[in-house]
């Protein structure tokens, strides 16, 4: 099968330490997948050279087959952890803004979702809550027919109402052509809708399978491998 | 990159239009009080100056003072948040190249310095006809005859020295970014920015007095300053955007010659484009290959 | 739905499927949720409700009909089938839990009539 993301080597080092330490990975087109790992085990660090928001010390990204840059930027839909829009913005804003700058982009699609997000176009970016936050970010990079989506941390601090929501949201916009790349710590409510997890355990792959497979083979879910992994 | 530029004119226009508003503000009074001052003399034949009026004339010179320092320190800090805030999370994972963003934010930041530079010049200008020349072709035929080689060559010169200021800032704040990951130490940039001006102005004038020679903007003939017979100062340093622009001796950028017009230093306006290339290039380098949000 | 115990999900989609089957929730011939919405409604991954359904339909408890979706069996004897193996399963692990705890065959027999007649 076809790999949207090639990595080889991977080293990502600073002063003291190394974030990511010699990594290889490539992942399949079509797949959701999961890169589970507790803080500081290179999740974000991965997640950010793959965004390009991030350069590597060694190794090589190829992103359907090119490095991180403006063509893979424009393939990649990126879901921060963090309120990455601007202040000034209104949803509606945020979502011509989108229209705009992304070719993938789908405006009706993304009006349906802010409808299921039950989030009105014209509340201003700042004045959002936490969940609300969450939900217009995921409705903006769902809207996008992108080939890479990379959602990061997308259910943590939100409600179980709204968690709900964004489960269901990634599931009717997940397509066999698209792959999804979902780091979490929240294993459990989220880990049904994973096709393969990656464990990642200082800055390297402890693990790496079939999600199915994985439950059959070790005879429990993947959020009971995942406390077994990283318990101290 | 259209559409970039697009999107920072509307995320900072409110507040430049805000900046705009009370520098306009602010310069009405002080005219208004010259103009009173005035009517005072003709009245009474001495100066008549309330403390009153003297503390709102102060004040508002304070209050443009501030507000363009507010304005400089806006537009500087519009690129330090997208290095240093979340904001960037958008803005570098756009399907844009770094130097596209530079160059919207760098054009963007000079369209702000001459909307401010130009409504503010043209409003008291037009303020200062209307208070005290009361003939309108006078007057509009006072504005066009302002506007000519020798205004257009100092606008350029202005932009040239602008561009400079823009992209040491710009870069001085790229390199403090990714050598230096600490937030709280970030105000390195503007001791690195303060360095850099010295030195890019040392190199200006190293370069214009070595290589005295300067290009007639009127017929585009290059003289050697020896050639230039005996020459006036230009019209002061009050038009200089902040930079070295105009300065006094013989290797200042551009001076009016006794002839009433412009020459420029080839070679130091040269220099100062280098430096523009240069610095955007640098910078263009830091936020592609080397950034770290 | 949480999935908790040790088996894979797609394993405990089958069993929920085959539960309803049994217990006549689902009738025979009536028309199975779509892959999406059953993988919407459970919080999981389509391709894991497309496995169970397959693995099902091997099974010929479902059949499915290109372009109308996956159907419940419309034959008796497989359901009647299906539910003589879930009953025998269930008795085998209460067998197998009761020996454990140290009841035998005879004890067990007395137990269960003394719960069906209701004391």
């Amino acid at each position: 099968m076809e790999n949207i993301v090639e990595i080889k080597g991977l080293t990502k080092s600073y002063l003291n330490k190394k974030a990511i330490n010699d990594l290889n990975l490539n992942l399949e087109k079509g797949k959701v997948i999961g890169i589970l790992g507790p803080n500081g085990s290179g999740k974000t660090t991965l997640i950010k050279i793959l965004t390009g928001i991030l350069r590597q010390s060694r190794g090589e990204v190829l992103i359907d087959g090119e490095k991180p840059g403006a063509y893979t930027k424009s393939i990649v839909s990126y879901l921060p952890d963090r309120n990455f829009l601007y202040d000034w913005m209104s949803v509606e804003d945020a979502i011509e803004f989108y229209n705009d700058f992304y070719e993938d982009f789908d405006k009706t699609k993304a009006y349906e979702l802010l409808d299921f997000m039950k989030l009105d176009k014209k509340d201003k970016v700042k004045a959002l809550s936490k969940g609300m936050h969450e939900k217009l970010n995921l409705t903006l990079v769902l809207s996008r027919e992108a080939k890479l989506y990379v959602l990061d941390e997308p259910i943590a601090g939100v409600d179980p109402v709204a968690r709900d929501q964004i489960l269901d949201a990634i599931i009717k916009n997940y397509n066999e052509d698209s792959t999804m790349l979902i780091t979490t710590h929240l294993v459990r409510d989220i880990e049904a809708v994973f096709d393969e997890v990656i464990f990642l355990k200082d800055g390297q792959i402890y693990m790496q399978g079939n999600a199915e497979k994985l439950r059959e083979e070790k005879h429990m879910q993947i959020d009971d491998l995942y406390k077994e992994i990283f318990a101290e | 990159m259209r559409k970039y530029m697009k999107y920072e004119i509307k995320g900072t226009y409110k507040f430049i239009l805000g900046i705009l508003a009370v520098v306009l503000i602010a310069s009405s009074v002080i005219q208004f009080n010259i103009l009173s001052e005035i009517n005072t003399i003709e009245r009474t034949g001495g100066f008549a100056s309330d403390g009153f009026r003297a503390l709102t004339l102060i004040t508002s010179i304070l209050v443009i003072f501030g507000a363009f320092l507010t304005a400089f320190f806006f537009i500087v800090g519009s690129f330090r948040k997208e290095l240093y805030d979340d904001r960037g999370y958008l803005t570098f994972t756009l399907p844009l190249t770094g130097r596209q963003i530079l160059g919207s934010k760098l054009l963007v930041s000079l369209l702000w310095y001459l909307v401010l530079g130009a409504g503010i010049a043209i409003y008291n200008m037009v303020l200062a006809l209307i208070l005290f020349e009361n003939d309108i072709s006078y007057m509009i035929r006072t504005i066009l005859q302002s506007i000519d080689i020798s205004f257009i060559s100092l606008l350029i010169i202005s932009i040239v020295s602008t561009l400079v200021t823009l992209i040491l800032i710009y870069f001085a704040i790229a390199l403090s970014r990714v050598t230096i990951r600490n937030k709280k130490i970030g105000g390195i940039w503007f001791l690195l920015f303060i360095v850099l001006n010295m030195m890019v102005t040392f190199l200006t004038y190293q370069f214009s007095g070595l290589l005295p020679y300067y290009l007639n903007v009127s017929d585009f003939s290059i003289e050697h300053i020896y050639n230039i017979s005996s020459f006036m100062m230009g019209p002061g340093n009050s038009y200089s955007g902040g930079m070295q622009i105009l300065s006094n001796g013989s290797n200042a950028l551009m001076f009016i010659g006794s002839d009433f017009k412009p020459y420029l230093n080839i070679f130091g306006v040269l220099f100062q484009i280098i430096v523009i290339v240069a610095g955007f290039l640098g910078t263009g380098y830091l936020i592609e290959k080397k950034i770290d949000l | 739905m949480e999935f908790k115990d040790n088996l894979p999900i797609y394993v405990q989609i089958k069993n929920l499927i085959k539960k309803k089957i049994a217990s006549g929730e689902l009738k025979k011939g009536e028309k199975l949720p779509s892959v999406r919405e059953f993988s919407t409604k459970l919080k999981t991954n389509p391709n894991t409700v497309q496995r169970a359904y397959s693995e099902l339909e091997r099974e010929d408890l479902v059949f499915t009909q290109r372009g109308l979706g996956t159907f419940v069996s419309e034959d008796e004897k497989t359901i009647l089938e299906l539910k003589k193996n879930m009953a025998s399963n269930i008795v085998k692990s209460f067998l197998h839990d009761m020996i454990a705890i140290g009841f035998k065959e005879g004890e067990i027999l007395d137990l269960i009539k003394k719960n069906i007649k209701g004391e």
